[in-house]
């Protein structure tokens, strides 16, 4: 297969008019739900509907098509141009410096026309990641490369699809590959009850937004509650026993999701990472663009050894992947990733610093929960039975006071030559690594009782989001104000 | 030349601390007391419209909770003016302001994407100008300078621009 010139206008493949129209019924679904719950209410005019639906599906067909139309685009000098627009013709110019993140994209409806989407990420952009919606592997692959060159000797030349793909996978060395059984595994340690909980809200969001129309089905059950819920503990325990294996479930959708045929690859100057089962999604990330790393787990995968890894680029405001995670990460793939992109082994630096957070930290921890723990004693009180509010209050408090002081420990800020280290967590434990000449800004925040105690709260900008060490003693905090300014301001290679 | 490569430790390091802040003119004061007491005003009528049309129980909170976060924002305003100011040294800019809640904000030359200047019909109207500085960052990493002088402001602009360009 020739190499496109992509100096010269190019259009997307033609199965994109496809995609375009998939997308376009999409929008158009989402747009007449609202009534389309009216009509449900009032069958009377389901002919409407039909009508209505008929001439949705020739409107989004047309536009696809001038959609198809009028989207292409070409590299001009140092720029990458697109032109889109049905109704209003819009140009962007993209700078190669600008550029952050360009990714491969798969629906369904890529996989089953055999082409994939590339999305352009730019740092600091205000609006969301350019798409180019339909393109051959080979081409996305090539213009991938294209866009994140540093110089035009770096531009791949391969010139079929094959041939780009196997040197490639020549050059890179296999970080985690996920079997079944691994994912599984993921799936079933994962967070069930912040995904059950997230999961749950969103559902009751969506239905209060149409609750004049649908309260008269659910009437009958609202009439049976008050006597459900006088059969006090067993109904409750039925109720949570369900909702933890809705959330179980759901962990399990989330994940195969995410990361199905899962694989992150080492190269010589990039991360690669591709999975995914509904949306499959293709990175390759340039080591420089990394802005820093952290390494997540919880009590569960902490007895298995096994951590995830999330990895933050430099992002748009309104883009959401910035963030790409390695899940399943064991002691072996972490030395190796830490040695990749850090250089570093897990013996402790000669040359490290640890800071620990002030004591007045274990403080804030109980007593701002405490505050809450007393408005939830007193509803208990008026609504339930005061014996209960004590009994419960006493053991929120002595939970409190447990996880404050434990948290507390594990905070831990390691200041070595060309790289920080911050630990927290006991149930939760985190780890971010990052280099502070890769820094944007610096920030030192204090109210006037902190200011009464000396301590304060350390905020480093990074192009990827900020990360704020709670309570440090304020002349730490001002050391390490100065040296990540230091740093950053002597520090001449590339940062993004 | 004779090489040489010294130990530096923390302490010898530039201390942000003893960098030289400019502070506002004094007529920022009575834009930002101005821009305050508009808002009581403004709150002040939602809670009279509660007063009259809705409860006391909520009315008598929401009063308490107007004069308390009144009398909290006044005191901020009068005693953080003199904290504000912002410092320029060799290799980057920085912004305090607070007393209540007090922040100091550094951004290197090296890092800043690009600068400019805003003057909204309150700014203009007292002859005061807002410099915003934008890194790769976002919100939090970005240092907006309110209540400057035009002049000030176009200087600063000026010299930032020609200093981060240095490092494109």
């Amino acid at each position: 297969m020739s190499s496109p010139d992509f100096t010269k206008p190019q259009r997307q493949d033609i199965t994109g008019i496809a995609v375009y129209f998939v997308g376009n019924l999409w929008d158009l679904g989402r747009g007449i739900i609202y009534p389309l719950i009216v009509v449900l209410v009032q069958p009377a005019i389901w002919w409407l509907v039909i009508v209505a639906m008929v001439f949705g599906l020739i409107i989004a067909a047309i536009i696809a098509w001038l959609q198809y139309q009028r989207f292409y685009f070409y590299i001009s000098g140092n720029e990458m141009v697109i032109h889109k627009g049905v109704i209003v013709n819009e140009r962007t110019n993209i700078a190669f410096d600008r550029i952050q993140t360009v990714h491969l994209r798969q629906n369904f409806v890529h996989r089953l026309l055999g082409i994939t989407g590339l999305m352009i990420d730019t740092a600091g952009a205000q609006e969301k990641a350019i798409e180019i919606k339909a393109l051959k592997k080979h081409q996305a692959l090539q213009l991938q490369a294209v866009l994140q060159a540093s110089t035009p000797e770096d531009v791949v030349t391969a010139e079929s699809e094959s041939e780009a793909d196997k040197e490639a996978e020549d050059r890179s060395e296999v970080l985690v590959s996920l079997s079944m059984a691994q994912l599984l595994k993921v799936a079933f340690t994962d967070n069930h009850l912040r995904n059950g909980g997230v999961v749950v809200a969103a559902i009751f969001g969506f239905l209060m937004q149409y609750q004049p129309f649908i309260e008269d089905y659910f009437r009958p059950f609202m009439e049976w509650m008050p006597a459900i819920m006088q059969t006090g503990l067993v109904t409750v325990s039925m109720g949570v026993a369900v909702f933890l294996l809705m959330a179980v479930l759901i962990s399990l959708i989330i994940n195969f999701h995410r990361f199905y045929d899962f694989q992150a690859s080492l190269s010589r100057d990039q991360l690669q990472v591709k999975g995914g089962l509904f949306v499959r999604n293709e990175y390759s990330i340039p080591y420089h663009k990394i802005q820093f790393l952290e390494w997540r787990t919880n009590f569960i995968r902490k007895l298995m050894g096994m951590e995830s890894v999330h990895i933050f680029q430099a992002q748009s405001y309104e883009n959401e992947q910035s963030e790409i995670t390695i899940p399943a990460c064991f002691p072996a793939h972490t030395k190796r990733l830490k040695e990749s992109l850090f250089g570093i082994g897990e013996e402790q630096a000669e040359d490290a610093e640890t800071i620990n957070p002030d004591a007045y930290y274990q403080w804030y921890l109980t007593y701002l929960p405490g505050l809450a723990g007393i408005v939830g004693a007193a509803i208990l009180w008026w609504f339930w039975s005061p014996l209960y509010a004590v009994y419960a209050f006493f053991l929120y408090m002595v939970w409190v006071a447990i996880h404050a002081r434990q948290y507390v420990k594990s905070v831990q800020l390691e200041n070595r030559t060309g790289l920080m280290i911050y630990k927290r967590g006991w149930l939760f434990p985190k780890q971010t690594i990052f280099r502070p000449e890769r820094l944007q800004a610096v920030a030192l925040n204090q109210n006037i009782l902190q200011r009464r105690r000396s301590i304060g709260h350390l905020v480093f900008g990074t192009a990827a989001g900020d990360r704020v060490f709670w309570f440090l003693p304020i002349d730490k905090a001002r050391a390490l104000y100065n040296d990540a300014l230091y740093r950053v301001e002597t520090f001449r290679g590339r940062w993004i | 030349m004779k090489f040489t490569n010294n130990s530096l430790t923390l302490e010898e390091l530039p201390a942000i601390e003893t960098a030289t802040f400019h502070s506002h003119p004094s007529r920022y004061l009575g834009v930002m007391l101005m821009n305050l007491g508009i808002l009581l005003v403004l709150t002040f009528f939602v809670w009279l419209t509660f007063l009259v049309f809705g409860s006391l129980q909520i009315a008598i909170p929401m009063i308490a909770v107007w004069f308390i976060g009144g009398g909290l924002a006044f005191v901020e305003v009068i005693k953080g003016f003199d904290v504000r100011g912002y410092a320029l040294r060799t290799h980057d800019i920085s912004y305090r302001k607070g007393f209540l809640w007090f922040k100091i904000t550094t951004v290197p030359f090296n890092r800043i994407q690009h600068c400019e200047i805003v003057q909204g019909p309150v700014a203009k109207a007292f002859d005061l100008a807002t410099l915003s500085v934008y890194t790769a960052g976002g919100a939090a990493s970005d240092i907006r300078i309110g209540g400057l002088e035009p002049e000030t402001a176009k200087q600063l602009r000026e010299y930032i621009t020609k200093v981060s360009g240095q490092y494109e």
